[in-house]
């Protein structure tokens, strides 16, 4: 009889969450209902290139959703962490925890 | 989940990536704090300038002094601009279920305010020992909107 493999958690993780930024974009966003992009861009420090990119790729795979509104003339872009994202995440993590604690 | 060949030591090193997660989610609670208390600011004062307007529509609108009346009625449009336009100004981020919980309140709240503007067409003389209580019942909603935290 063959023993049934226990998979490493290493498959656990989540392409889209090995990166620093998309991690604590998505961390961050599962913390509230929604944020600024302009907060939030402040506090991961980081520009808005780059949280305009990670955004796109975190939208694109179903994980944040972007709202464009307007107060007064200027326009506001609302980031939001979705159902599927916060889930993703909660599995990135148990995952890594995983990884950490098996060192 | 995408086929993951991709592990944290190809990027991130698993132990930079759970500190990348607690930063960013240590601002995400920082966040969270700070949308309550402008979300709160706004729902309370909105809840206060509603029950105000209803005592002056009861205690202020019988008079039938023009001035009186279109005094109470301005100060209230410009109270309520003035305090959704300061929300929307400073409003960074919002709680976990804010939008509903208000939507709830505000619905309550307006129910109670359009209740009352019916009462007070009623003959009876206005007594401020009925007024004043269902003034503050008429704001409660809103308020408790305000207060109640979020979860998560």
């Amino acid at each position: 009889m063959t023993e049934a493999k226990i998979p490493h958690p290493r498959h656990g993780l989540d392409e889209q969450l090995n990166a620093p930024v998309r991690l604590s974009l998505l961390a961050l966003l599962a913390k509230v209902e929604n944020a600024e992009f302009g907060t939030v861009r402040d506090a991961l420090d980081v520009s808005d290139s780059v949280l305009s990119k990670q955004v796109t790729q975190l939208e694109t795979a179903g994980y944040v959703h972007a709202a464009k509104g307007y107060v007064g003339k200027r326009p506001r872009t609302w980031l939001s962490a979705t159902e599927v994202g916060r889930d993703a995440l909660r599995r990135h993590l148990d995952a890594l925890r995983a990884v950490v604690g098996g060192l | 989940m995408s086929e993951n060949t991709e592990t944290p030591a190809a990027s991130s090193s698993a132990e930079e990536l759970l500190t990348a997660a607690e930063r960013g989610g240590g601002v995400g609670d920082d966040l969270a704090r700070d949308a309550a208390v402008n979300d709160g600011a706004f729902a309370i004062t909105l809840a206060l300038l509603i029950a105000s307007f209803l005592l002056a529509v009861e205690f202020v609108f019988p008079s039938r002094n023009l001035l009186l009346m279109f005094g109470s009625v301005v100060l209230y449009g410009i109270g309520v601009v003035a305090v959704v336009l300061w929300n929307q100004r400073r409003r960074r981020a919002s709680r976990h279920g804010w939008a509903k919980r208000y939507a709830r309140g505000f619905a309550i709240t307006m129910a109670f305010y359009a209740i009352g503007v019916a009462l007070s067409v009623a003959p009876e003389p206005s007594s401020i020992v009925f007024w004043l209580p269902y003034a503050l019942l008429t704001a409660a909603p809103l308020v408790i909107a305000a207060l109640w935290g979020g979860r998560r």
